[in-house]
């Protein structure tokens, strides 16, 4: 087991720069899920710290050691690919006992922990089977035993769900949850699933085109985010922004024509400029105000969707139809297309960004 | 409008593929049908008849009648021939010189099956790992080049190569301070002065068949097998050994028919123009130039069809063993 560093790690495949200046440090036994779109470098990342990719810049450390000559096989890494890439001519047993036997760890101590892993995963009555005889969990969970039965130090997951059906993914993701509760081995987990981002992670690293968006716990990306890149990522759906003009009013700012903001905002917004990012969640619009000095946002309702527990509400700011609005609000509402309403939220729950840097600014900060 | 056409054209797809024979019995329920059916079938066996007129004519007729004269006396100047049973075989088996045409070839084979599979993994495996450097092209170029040339003309080059006074073999050999070889003058080396020459000549071919093989082994279980901790033997033995099988197993049914069959290079050689094929001292008479000696040079060309009808059934065992074996060891996924 071992603390990782990435220190300003870069990648870049001919001119094409893939991850930036990539800062970060973990902590042994830590669970780090690397979120971000299609594309934004999660796989790179990865296989840099598993050395089938070298760095183009920067350095990485396994515990003290430098690691950036170490080749792949000398790192101790384990890594579940996405599509499992399963030795296909090897019984389960091999597949799982190949890693070991590479190794030169003895035959009958191999063959013992081989069992402890399959019992451990509940694949034992399928030791002798072909993969290709495997269903799609159960060819998961040799992959996954594969990687773990040689206790590596760094465990490396590149969308090891994203082959199962809904269901099985639910179930696959409480029990890597609970696996890593158990062995708690160094794990950097890659997904754009942020369900499995936000219910797996110690720390959540979000990245977009190969840069580091945000290092967080979830529960700090959720309500803190830096940017509106992130306030857009997280949640689902995401934030609703919206770069509006502000007046100021006695008693409220009205900015645009349809969002009305009390005015203890306003010397947050006064130091952005005269255009300001506003955002709030879908699930923090409410249909009736709880007192004075709610936010006030008014739409025009282009489509309901109801989704059983609750009521998604698509629409644009009344006055401002290139601005949409999404709002999660409580099952039975009852509303139809080219409806003007308007909705509240509290003002903790709103959020303010610089159109400039698409950074946010702390409200209440000074 | 639009759907309407739509649902008609993909209508008419299906009955397409019906004529087209998917179904083993077309309904026909007009004779207008009937004669589209018709129309369909005239066209599949037209398109079919040149190349199945060429395979009839040039492959399965004389190949008929070479089984048939190899029972016959049968002289391409005389009009008559009589039936004489196995007595042409009866003549072959009491011939020292096609018992020793036999083991030739099956020396010459058993060398070549080894020494074409180890070459062209080996040279596969190099090029594999500079497929994406920037002259990987040229270099897989450079390896298949030799097997597009012409074998008289370069057998030719190689008769210079192998000349034991002023060859290039020779000299390379002396320069490394090893005795020079008397090549193809000389009874041992003569052989093997050969089969470097097909080696040279047929190698590009079966290094693009196992790049080709080696191609559909995915990348990720040799990046995991190196995860797992394997050096680079262990990947290439437990991982890429077994699962480009089939790709070895057609490689070595290719190499057997083409060894037994081995005759320009031979030929050419050993100094075929020049009337003296297969020397010296028959060190080089193969099975298969042995039937050209005795159908061309001696004119007997009923016991050349024999000599032939036995070569075919040595190749045809020889493959169906391979297949046997290849059913238990290969693996397919
Ligand atoms: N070998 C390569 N050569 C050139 N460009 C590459 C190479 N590998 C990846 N890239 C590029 O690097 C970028 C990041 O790729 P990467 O696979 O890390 O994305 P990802 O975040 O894992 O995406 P996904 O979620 O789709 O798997 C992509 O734009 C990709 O085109
Ligand atoms: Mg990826």
């Amino acid at each position: 087991m071992a603390s990782v560093a990435l220190k300003s790690v870069s990648k870049q495949y001919g001119s094409k720069l893939v991850v930036e200046e990539f800062d970060l440090e973990v902590k042994d036994g830590e669970f780090i899920v690397l979120l971000g779109p299609s594309g934004c470098g999660k796989t790179t990342t990865l296989r840099m710290i598993a050395g089938l990719e070298s760095l183009s810049s920067g350095e990485l450390f396994f515990g003290e050691k430098p690691v950036n000559d170490i080749p792949p096989e000398d790192r101790n890494v384990g890594m579940v690919f996405q599509n499992y890439a399963l030795y296909p001519h090897m019984s389960v047993f091999d597949n799982l006992v190949f890693g070991l036997r590479s190794r030169r760890v003895p035959k009958a101590q191999a063959a013992k922990a081989v069992s402890k892993v399959a019992k451990l995963l509940e694949i034992e009555h399928v030791l002798t089977h072909k993969p290709r005889e495997l269903s799609g969990g159960q060819r998961q969970r040799v992959a996954l035993g594969r990687a773990i039965v040689r206790e590596p130090s760094v465990f490396l997951m590149d969308e090891p769900l994203s082959n199962l059906d809904a269901n099985l993914r639910e179930r696959m993701r409480i029990e890597l949850a609970q696996l890593h509760a158990r062995l708690g081995i160094t794990t950097f987990y890659v997904t754009h699933d942020q369900g499995e981002a936000l219910t797996l992670s110690d720390r959540i690293v979000i990245m977009d085109q190969g840069k580091v968006r945000q290092i967080g716990t979830s529960e700090e990306v959720y309500s803190k985010p830096n940017d509106t890149f992130v306030a857009r990522f997280i949640g689902s759906p995401g934030m609703n922004l919206w770069n509006l003009e502000w007046t100021d009013g006695p008693d409220s700012i009205l900015a645009g024509e349809s969002v009305q903001v009390p005015t203890l905002l306003r010397s947050a917004m006064s130091r952005i400029g005269k255009v300001v990012t506003i955002g709030v969640r879908p699930e923090h619009l409410f249909l009736s105000s709880s007192g004075t000095g709610d936010v006030v946002v008014c739409l025009d309702v282009l489509a309901i969707e109801r989704l059983g527990s609750h009521v998604q509400l698509n629409g644009v700011l009344t006055g401002n139809p290139s601005l949409t609005v999404v709002a999660k609000l409580d099952a039975g509402v009852n509303y139809r297309r080219g409806e003007k309403i308007c909705l509240y939220a509290k003002p903790e729950s709103v959020y303010l960004f610089d159109p400039l840097t698409e950074r946010r600014v702390e409200v209440f900060g000074q | 409008m639009i759907t309407g056409t739509k649902k008609n054209s993909l209508g008419s797809l299906e009955l397409d593929l019906v004529t087209n024979g998917i179904s083993p019995k077309p309904k026909i329920t007009s004779p207008k049908e009937l004669l589209r059916v018709l129309k369909d079938r005239l066209v599949a066996y037209g398109l079919m008849f040149p190349a199945l007129a060429v395979f009839v004519v040039f492959f399965y007729i004389p190949a008929a009648y070479l089984i048939y004269i190899s029972f016959y006396h049968w002289g391409i100047l005389s009009s008559a021939t009589t039936y004489v049973g196995l007595k042409n075989f009866d003549i072959l088996f009491a011939q020292p010189l096609f018992w020793h045409s036999l083991l030739t070839s099956l020396y010459y084979t058993v060398v070549m099956i080894p020494a074409t599979v180890l070459l062209a993994l080996a040279i596969a495996m190099l090029l594999r790992d500079g497929l994406n450097a920037k002259r990987g092209g040229l270099w897989r170029g450079a390896v298949f080049l030799p097997h597009v040339t012409p074998v008289v003309a370069t057998s030719i080059v190689w008769v210079w190569i192998f000349n034991p006074r002023f060859g290039l073999a020779n000299f390379i050999l002396t320069s490394l301070h090893l005795p020079a070889l008397g090549w193809l003058e000389s009874q041992q080396w003569a052989l093997p002065a050969v089969m470097i020459d097909s080696l040279w000549h047929s190698l590009g071919l079966y290094v693009i068949i196992f790049l080709a093989g080696m191609a559909n082994v995915p990348k990720e279980l040799l990046e995991v097998a190196r995860l797992d901790g394997a050096k680079r033997h262990r990947v290439f033995y437990r991982i890429i050994w077994p699962l480009i099988s089939p790709t070895t197993f057609f490689v070595v049914v290719l190499a057997t028919v083409n060894s037994w069959q081995a005759f320009s290079q031979i030929y050419t050689m050993t100094g075929g123009p020049h009337g003296g094929a297969g020397g010296p001292a028959f060190a080089t008479t193969t099975d298969a130039l042995l039937v050209y000696q005795t159908a061309f040079t001696y004119l007997h060309f009923s016991l050349a069809a024999a000599m032939s009808l036995i070569l075919f059934l040595i190749i045809l065992t020889l493959t169906a063993m391979q297949k046997w074996i290849s059913d238990r060891v290969v693996f397919y996924r």
